[in-house]
This record gives C-alpha cells, sequence and structure tokens, in this order.
C-alpha cells in the first residue's frame, strides 16, 4: 500500500501516486453508480433470488450507508489535515457495499446417510466519506486498514475500496443410523459460541473489525458484517437421542481448529472518521503466526427446554487493551497534547514506533466458559408479565495479558521513543445476564419486546502500573436496555437501545427499520453519546451522529 | 353473524334422532365397514343443487354474483373473500372417504376405535391411561375438545415428517408488497403408517407431540431465520420456541408468549396460527358451535399426472400472477388454480368455537371448520377481543397419497391463505412441495437431528 511504509503511515503522497488513487476513485464510482442503477431498474416485484437452479443458489444486496456526524471534527485527526481539520467540519461517512452469496448442494454424492454442501460469500465496498463543508481530503486515510498482510484474508484492499471473500466453506455431513451423527465444516467461517449477542462475552473466537464502525450497527443486528471469519475447522458428533438420559433432548461435542492466523482487532486507521488514536500514531498490531488456537464446546439441551454450553479454548488474545484503556479513562482527548506526539515530527529521529498495548505480540491465552438460558413461565395475574428467557454467559481468562509499565514513570521517559513494557498476567472474570420479555404494553398486533442485560468485567490480582491501573479499570460494568415494538405487520419496527457504562457515559440510539416492498430495507437511527468516564467518553466528540442505511437485495 | 342462521344445522340436529329411527348408520359405520358412506346423509345434503334448491349446480362457480345464496354453506373467510370479488370457487361432486384419506388412515383408525378417552387434565389417554398409539382418536368427536383433539395428534396428512416449500406473497390492494419463501419440515411424532416399522413415537421424544420448524429462504434479509417449536404432548404445558437468528449466528430462546407474534412481517399468521391451531389445548374453552353442510376444499382434485411442479415454481415466483381473480380450471393447473381449486359440499362440517383462556392471546374466540370424515380443519377465522373479526384463513389440500402404490413418491399441494381483514391485507400463501419416502423408513429423510434440534438449526444457515 502506497502510504504504508515502514510499517508507519505516510500521509504524503507523489503526484502518480495520487493520480493513480484518483483514478481507481472515479472507477470505482462509475461502477458503482451504473450497478446501481441497474439493481434499480429491477422489478421490484422480483424475488430476492438472483439465480436459483441446479442446486445452485445466489442472493446479494447492495448497501448504502450514510452517517452524518452531529459533533464535528474527531480531535484525534487535528494534526493529519484530513478529516474535520477546520472547526465545524463535520464528517459525512458514505459507504455503499455490496455483498454477494453462493451456496451450492451438488446433486452427486449425496446419499441418506452423506450430505455435502458449499457456501462463499464475497463482498465488495467502497468508502466515499467526505466533510459536509467539503473540506475533507477523502484520500488521506486508509479506509480499509489492516494490521497486518491480507493476503490470507482473500482481500484486495486500496485506499478506499476492499473487495475480498468474506466467508467460504465446505459442509460435510455423515450420518449413522446408531452412532450419531458427524459434521465437518472446513474453509473461512465464522464461529460463534453463546447465545446472548451482546457483548460477545462467551463468543471470542472471532475478532471484530472495527475500521469501518467503531459502534455496532443499530442494537447490533448486523453483527455478522463486522466479525472477521477466520479459516478453521469446525466439527461436531451429536451423540444419538436414544443414548442419552431422559431429560437430555441432544448432546453433541464441537472441536475447533484454527490452523494459526488469527487476526487481531481491527481500529479504525489514523485520519478516519472514527479514528480513536492521533494521525501521527502508527498502531503496529501485527500477530504473531503459526500457533493454532484450539477449543472444545459442549453442547446439552435439555428436555425442559433449558440449554447449556460449555467451553475452553486457547488463542492469541485478539482484543488490545490500551484502546480499552484510553477510552475508559478519558485520556484519549488528552493525548492530544502528549509530547509523544511528536515522534513523527522531522525533527526528530525516525525509524521507531510505538509498540503499545500488547508490545505487537499478543499473547496466547486461555479461556473457559460457558453459557445458560433457560424460559421462566408465569401465570399469575400480574406476574405473567415477567414471563421470559433468562440467558447467562461467563469466561474465565487465568492469564489475561496487560501491559505493565506503560504509564509508569520510570519507563515512559518523554524524549525516548521506543516505548517498551512488559507483559504480566492476571486472572479476568466476566459474565452477562440477559433477561428477554415480551408484553402488549400498546394496543398493536405484536408485543413489545424488551432486553435486559447486565454484564461486569473483573481484573483480579496486582493491577499496579498496568494499563488497567488507571481510572479504576479493574472492574468494567455495563447495562443495556432495549425496546423494539413491531408496527404494521412487523414492515416498521421503531426501536431504542441503552448501553450504560456505569463508569458514567452512555450511548443512546433511537431507531427505525421499515421494509419496503421485496427489496428495500431502510435503517434510519440516531446514535447520541454522552458521558466523561467510562467506555464511551472518548467516543463523545467523534459518534454522536444521525445514520441512514438504504438496503436493496437483488 | 351466520352462525346464528345456521339451517343445515338445526336440520341435522333437529333430524338426529329421526334418522336413527329411519334406519341412517353412522358414517363410521359404514365406512368401516365398506359400505357407501352416503346412506349416512339423506339426500337433500349431499349435494350443492340440494342445498340451493337447484340454484347452483355442480360445476358452476361461485361468486360475487351469486355467493349469497350459499352463506349459510361457506366458511367466513371463504363467503368474505368472494363477495369482496378476491376470490372465486368452482364447485365439485362431493368426494368419497377413500379420495380424500388414506387407507392406513382408516385402519388405524378403526384398530383404536373406541379406545380414546380424555383424562382430568384434559390429554389424550387409551383406556388403560397410556399415550395414543395411533389413528383419529375420536371418530366422530362428541365435543369441542375432542374434536381438537383430532386435530392435534396429527393423524392426517401422511402420518410423518413433510418438508415444504412455499412461498407467501402480501397483497395490499392487489399489489405484491413483500414476499418470502420458506422450507417448513414438520416431524409428527405418532406413526399409524404402516410404511414404517418403527414404534408410533420416535424414541425418547414421547414426551411431544410435534415440532415444527420453519426456514425463511428469502428475501435475503430473512434468509436463514428459522424458528422452532417444540409442543409437548401434555397440553396444560407451554410449547418451547427457539429462533435461529441469522445476523447474530446463533439460537436464541424466545419467550412462550412468542407464539402471539407474526410469523415473519407481513405474514397475518401468528407462530400459534400454523397448520390452523398451534397452541395448547388447555389455554382455550372448545365448544361445537355447529354441525351443518357446507363446502371445504377437502380435495382441490389435483392429479399428479396434471400437476407440473416446475412451472408452479415458476409461477410463484412471479409476483404479478398472483392474482386471484381470472381462475381457471383443471385443465390449465396454475397457481391460479390452486387458490381457486375445487371446492365440494361435505354433507356434515363440524364448526368448533375455542375462546381463548390466556390474557396474553390477542384472539376472543376463534370457529374452526372440520368434515366429519377426515376430521381434519380446513378453515379457520379469528376474532379480535372486541369480538370483530380479524383473521380467517382456508387451507385447501389436495395429496396424491390417498391412491398411490406404497413405492410412489408422494406429491401434494396445499395452498393456505391467511388473511388480516382488519388491515385490508390479503394474503397468497401456496405452497408446493413434494415428498418421498419409501417402505420401511418413512421419515422423508428429515430425521430430527437433522432440522429439529438447536444444534441442528446452528446448521441449516443456507438451507432451502
Amino acid at each position: 500500500v502506497a502510504y504504508q511504509k515502514g510499517g508507519q503511515n505516510v500521509f504524503r503522497r507523489t503526484a502518480k501516486e495520487s493520480a493513480q488513487i484518483i483514478t481507481r476513485f472515479k472507477l470505482i464510482t462509475s461502477f458503482t453508480l451504473v450497478m446501481t442503477c441497474l439493481f434499480a431498474l429491477v422489478p421490484v416485484s422480483a424475488r430476492a433470488v438472483i439465480y436459483s437452479g441446479n442446486g445452485l443458489t445466489v442472493q446479494g444486496f447492495v448497501d448504502l450507508l450514510d452517517n452524518v456526524s452531529l459533533t464535528g471534527p474527531n480531535p484525534a485527526n487535528i494534526l493529519a489535515h484530513t478529516v474535520g481539520a477546520r472547526a465545524g467540519a463535520s464528517v459525512n461517512v458514505f459507504r455503499p457495499w455490496m455483498r454477494l452469496e453462493f451456496s451450492y448442494a451438488p446433486p452427486w454424492g449425496q446419499s441418506e446417510n452423506f450430505t455435502s454442501s458449499a457456501f462463499l460469500r464475497w463482498r465488495t465496498s467502497t468508502d466515499w466519506t467526505s466533510a459536509l463543508n467539503g473540506n475533507l481530503r477523502w484520500n488521506n486515510f486508509n479506509a480499509y486498514p489492516l494490521t497486518q498482510p491480507s493476503g490470507w484474508l482473500l482481500r484486495e484492499q486500496q485506499v478506499n475500496f476492499m473487495s475480498e471473500m468474506e466467508e467460504g466453506f465446505v459442509d460435510l455431513k455423515w450420518k449413522t443410523d446408531h452412532l450419531g451423527d458427524f459434521w465437518l465444516r472446513l474453509g473461512k467461517q465464522q464461529i460463534i459460541w453463546g447465545t446472548v449477542p451482546a457483548f460477545r462475552t462467551f463468543d471470542v473466537w472471532n475478532p471484530l473489525d472495527l475500521s469501518q464502525q467503531l459502534l455496532l450497527t443499530q442494537g447490533g443486528q448486523f453483527v455478522d458484517q463486522i466479525i472477521i471469519p477466520e479459516w478453521a475447522v469446525r466439527a461436531t458428533y451429536s451423540l444419538p437421542s436414544d443414548w442419552l438420559p431422559r431429560h437430555l433432548d441432544q448432546l453433541a461435542i464441537e472441536s475447533d481448529f484454527n490452523p494459526g492466523d488469527q487476526y487481531p482487532q481491527q481500529w479504525p486507521a489514523p485520519g478516519a472518521p472514527y479514528a480513536v488514536f492521533p494521525s501521527n500514531i502508527s498502531l503496529i498490531e501485527a500477530n504473531m503466526h503459526g500457533r493454532w488456537s484450539v477449543g472444545n464446546r459442549l453442547i446439552m439441551s435439555f428436555r425442559d427446554g433449558t440449554e447449556m454450553d460449555l467451553g475452553w479454548m486457547t488463542k492469541p488474545q485478539d482484543v488490545n487493551p490500551v484502546p480499552n484503556s484510553l477510552m475508559a479513562t478519558g485520556t484519549l482527548s488528552t493525548l492530544v497534547g502528549n509530547p509523544m506526539l511528536g515522534l513523527h515530527l522531522p525533527f526528530l529521529p525516525k525509524g521507531k514506533y510505538l509498540n503499545i498495548g500488547l508490545l505487537n505480540q499478543h499473547p496466547r491465552v486461555w479461556n473457559v466458559g460457558g453459557s445458560l438460558n433457560r424460559m421462566f413461565a408465569f401465570s399469575g395475574e400480574y406476574t405473567r408479565h415477567l414471563t421470559g428467557v433468562l440467558s447467562a454467559e461467563t469466561l474465565f481468562t487465568p492469564d489475561l495479558p496487560m501491559v505493565r509499565a506503560f504509564a509508569h514513570p520510570a519507563r515512559s521517559k518523554i524524549g525516548k521513543p521506543d516505548i517498551t513494557g512488559k507483559i504480566v498476567r492476571r486472572p479476568q472474570w466476566v459474565y452477562t445476564l440477559d433477561y428477554a420479555n415480551q408484553n402488549y404494553i400498546f394496543p398493536t398486533e405484536n408485543p413489545l419486546i424488551t432486553i435486559l442485560v447486565f454484564s461486569e468485567q473483573w481484573r483480579m490480582g496486582d493491577l499496579q502500573h498496568t494499563n488497567f491501573e488507571k481510572g479504576g479499570y479493574r472492574d468494567q460494568e455495563f447495562l443495556l436496555l432495549s425496546f423494539t415494538q413491531p408496527l404494521l405487520m412487523k414492515f416498521l419496527n421503531p426501536g431504542l437501545l441503552l448501553i450504560y457504562d456505569v463508569k458514567g457515559s452512555y450511548r443512546l440510539t433511537p431507531n427505525v427499520s421499515y421494509q419496503y416492498h421485496d427489496n428495500w430495507l431502510l435503517n434510519v437511527w440516531f446514535d447520541i453519546i454522552g458521558g466523561n468516564k467510562g467506555i464511551f467518553a472518548a467516543q463523545t466528540p467523534i459518534a454522536t451522529e444521525f445514520g441512514t442505511e438504504i438496503t436493496f437485495y437483488l | 353473524m351466520y352462525i346464528k342462521k345456521l339451517t343445515r344445522r338445526g336440520f341435522i340436529k333437529a333430524s338426529g334422532y329421526a334418522f336413527g329411527a329411519l334406519g341412517f348408520a353412522s358414517v363410521a359405520d359404514l365406512i368401516f365397514a365398506g359400505k357407501d358412506w352416503s346412506l349416512a346423509y339423506p339426500e337433500e345434503v349431499m349435494t350443492i343443487e340440494s342445498v340451493t334448491h337447484g340454484k347452483v349446480k355442480t360445476g358452476d362457480w361461485i361468486t360475487k354474483a351469486n355467493v349469497d345464496l350459499l352463506k349459510d354453506h361457506l366458511p367466513v373467510s371463504a363467503y368474505h373473500l368472494v363477495k369482496r370479488d378476491l376470490q372465486n370457487i368452482k364447485t365439485k361432486a362431493t368426494s368419497a372417504p377413500h379420495e380424500c384419506m388414506s387407507d392406513y388412515n382408516f385402519r388405524d383408525t378403526e384398530k383404536a376405535r373406541g379406545e380414546a378417552v380424555l383424562d382430568t387434565k384434559g390429554n389424550l389417554r387409551t383406556k388403560n391411561g397410556k399415550k395414543w398409539t395411533g389413528g383419529i382418536p375420536f371418530y366422530p368427536p362428541k365435543t369441542g375438545l375432542e374434536a381438537m383433539w383430532d386435530h392435534v395428534i396429527r393423524s392426517k396428512r401422511v402420518d410423518d415428517n413433510l418438508n415444504y416449500n412455499f412461498t407467501i406473497t402480501t397483497l395490499r390492494n392487489e399489489i405484491t408488497t413483500a414476499s418470502f419463501a420458506y422450507v417448513a419440515l414438520i416431524s409428527n411424532v405418532p406413526r399409524e403408517s404402516p410404511y414404517t416399522t418403527r414404534h408410533p413415537y420416535y424414541s425418547g421424544y414421547e414426551d411431544e407431540l410435534y415440532r415444527i420448524l420453519v426456514v425463511s429462504t428469502e428475501p435475503y434479509d430473512f434468509k436463514g431465520l428459522g424458528s422452532l417449536t417444540i409442543q409437548p404432548y401434555d397440553q396444560t404445558k407451554l410449547p418451547q420456541l427457539f429462533a435461529w437468528n441469522q445476523f447474530a449466528r446463533r439460537v436464541l430462546q424466545f419467550p412462550t408468549n412468542q407464539r402471539f407474534q407474526l410469523l415473519t412481517p407481513g405474514n397475518p399468521q401468528y407462530i400459534s396460527d400454523l397448520t390452523l391451531h398451534n397452541d395448547p389445548l388447555s389455554t382455550w374453552d372448545w365448544s361445537i358451535a355447529g354441525v351443518t353442510p357446507m363446502l371445504l376444499p377437502v380435495n382441490v382434485g389435483f392429479e399428479q399426472d396434471k400437476v407440473n411442479y416446475s412451472d408452479l415454481a415458476a409461477s410463484n415466483k412471479a409476483g404479478d400472477k398472483l392474482s386471484f381473480k381470472g381462475a381457471v380450471g383443471l385443465e390449465n393447473v396454475n397457481v391460479q388454480s390452486v387458490m381457486t381449486g375445487l371446492w365440494e359440499l361435505r354433507p356434515e362440517v363440524r364448526i368448533i368455537k375455542g375462546v381463548s383462556k390466556d390474557p396474553d392471546c390477542p384472539y376472543s374466540y376463534k370457529y374452526l371448520y372440520q368434515d366429519n370424515v377426515t376430521q381434519e380443519l380446513y378453515c379457520y377465522a379469528s376474532f379480535d377481543k372486541h369480538g370483530t373479526l380479524w383473521k380467517f384463513g382456508d387451507f385447501e389440500r389436495s395429496m396424491t397419497h390417498y391412491v398411490r402404490p406404497a413405492d410412489q413418491p408422494v406429491k401434494m399441494l396445499e395452498g393456505i391463505w391467511p388473511k388480516d381483514v382488519m388491515l385490508s391485507f390479503y394474503d397468497f400463501q401456496g405452497q408446493t412441495g413434494e415428498m418421498s419416502f419409501t417402505r420401511g423408513t418413512c421419515d422423508s429423510n428429515l430425521a430430527e437431528s437433522d432440522y429439529f434440534t438447536t444444534v441442528a438449526m446452528e446448521k441449516l444457515v443456507f438451507s432451502k
């Protein structure tokens, strides 16, 4: 990539490079416009399948995502002279992207005891981010950053264009008459554990790609779009039902293997609208390759409806705790004045860059956890309104890596460009409780759906001089409240999402989605972020926004 | 309501003892004895000509112009649709029992005759207190609850797993607003078919009546969305609900009151409306509101050789063809003829009234229309809390399995028309499906572990 040299972001380009980028941009723009117009000409009564026949089904959509910032420039980008360089230069993120999905069940080789199928999902995305006052130099940031080579992801990316094989796998299934079923999924895939979508407590196999969308979309309802699928083998053995005790409906054992290229969580690039790091900092997050991630899960389902998962895994820690720390302590905005930012100024020595967080190592961790969900039904005149499903998830990490002495005065001397630290291990326990309930509150055809979630993270041991020390970061609590009231036969779905960090910040998202005809889906939402402490504090100046998303299903 | 003016019901009720005195045997006795079943009824209730005094003849179309002649002999749903010029009905001659119910179903029913009792909780048992072993339990039923047990035990159809492909197109002012296609898989736990060597219940599933899984395949934003209902045998217990959330990529459990949510956007059916009634019997008060001769889509008469399933699928995909108007007859079998299929006069149709006892249920009561020969439900009409007609639907069906050889694949063609009359939504839900099973397996290759468990649902991301 032209602007990455020596592992650093360089925002100066030659005239030739700029011309190439502009030409590419025009091509992409033209292509997307033409394709959008073509799709719009498809009769609205058409079914949402592009092709279906001979075992092959092709489906997909074109999505236009538009976020308008309500708060002005991102302070992290001030020195980059890019997005929001001037006061009041609100950012308008405009991102068209397309997804195509191919599923194939070959007509041959199938039998009563053996079935196979293949699945491939491809996505192409462009980024047309601009500033409302026209001041944005759109090509001054990388819209699709990856902190390590992208070949393993089968991904081709440019400054504002990305195309990748999002998922691609083969399913094989063997059935036996008396010995149970065996199922295998091979390929690039998402492995999801647990039953609570919010906070992903037990769902720790795949990292998140937050480079495009720092916050999840409204309600996290399209969370599968920001999970990074990775190459893995997933195998499940289901025991035959007549082997099981009477109270057990199903029992399955799952084994997962990732052959060694686990990606770390991706953050928005410096200069991007949602950048959390000042533009002068190059965050190097290359993961260690060649180390397998391995895990097992026991899935149990009881006759009374109770479901329980128990699992363990070992894998590289993909979440870099430093950004969390920065945001939680509210120090992000004050970093602008940090002398460390001068590292890349011309008069300072070059060739050194910041190893922050996990020191570019992402050490291996162990995780043990489980999930449980059960319905509670009440029949009393008033208590019946409490009928709902309780879900619980927990994860224990005995050896969570954290960086000691990042903020240690003896180590972080001003003027020493190579900031080194020491990784120490401390136990961490996370649990999440989720209660989903629905009642007829308003005189409508469908009940109001209420979801209440509480999650807590607790870190143990001596945290002195670690990146979890500042701001009382030993514990972290979140409360999530979600209301959805389907209307008009579920075509119109207004909702309200509140996530509250007990430390003192919140995200409030009123939203509404509307489905029109077979092919159109419109989402509109506000993200209102406030508070000065906790996880959302640092996002207050950058992510309070109005968003729309129009999806056309092909 | 025309229910109050059931002239034929009154006729039959008043004449019941007289029939007996005159030597009319019960229809069940005649069928099991292999005699002419029509001897159970007077000639006046056996033909459309008789009940309309010759004004409508077999083979005639029932349209807006003449529907009032049959107002007392049509379900609420059909009458409203024809009256609004949204549906035309072509009449046909009344089918004999063996043209609309399988031989083995009759055999099992005869074998188990007199065995069925209801225990103190209202659950179906055999006389010695065991779970039901197969066949239609109450033939004929004497109470509303007995009639509903005939429905939920699912002795109808082919007594086995079903694999449907069906589409739903929501029409508002006859314009397609949304369409969905599903794979619906129904696992019937009790078995009566002689083609299976298994025990009547799946091993390990003796405490359940059935499981229903509905998976959306299109449009894309609903693709993969699947909901699983597990209906317990004990009808005083509430069903369990699970759903595969395609965005969160996991199976979520939902509160049991989700059964009063619309299945998908635009579909006026609640999950509890699937198969016309999919709610625990104990949460309703059941009674028989009337018995009358009535037109029902018992066997819309498709002949296997004449049905081109690929043409049907193609027609289903073209939303602009899904008009209720301009129906044609069997000579050109297509979607239009499915939805205007052939209805016939059934001499004894039971109108079952169910009054909801669950305060969360949006309905106050509902009517279900049950034929006395097949003991199947064909139409329903639901009323809101104010007693106003809200939703109704027809279940038109035809299957080739009644007369097929045992080693031939079964084809079926069914149409469900759920409608929401308050919102003026008129829905087309045509089902086209092909099912095959062979002697000895009888499970359509759809095992529980493939579809009907939460572990299996995780693997159904792109099933169709």
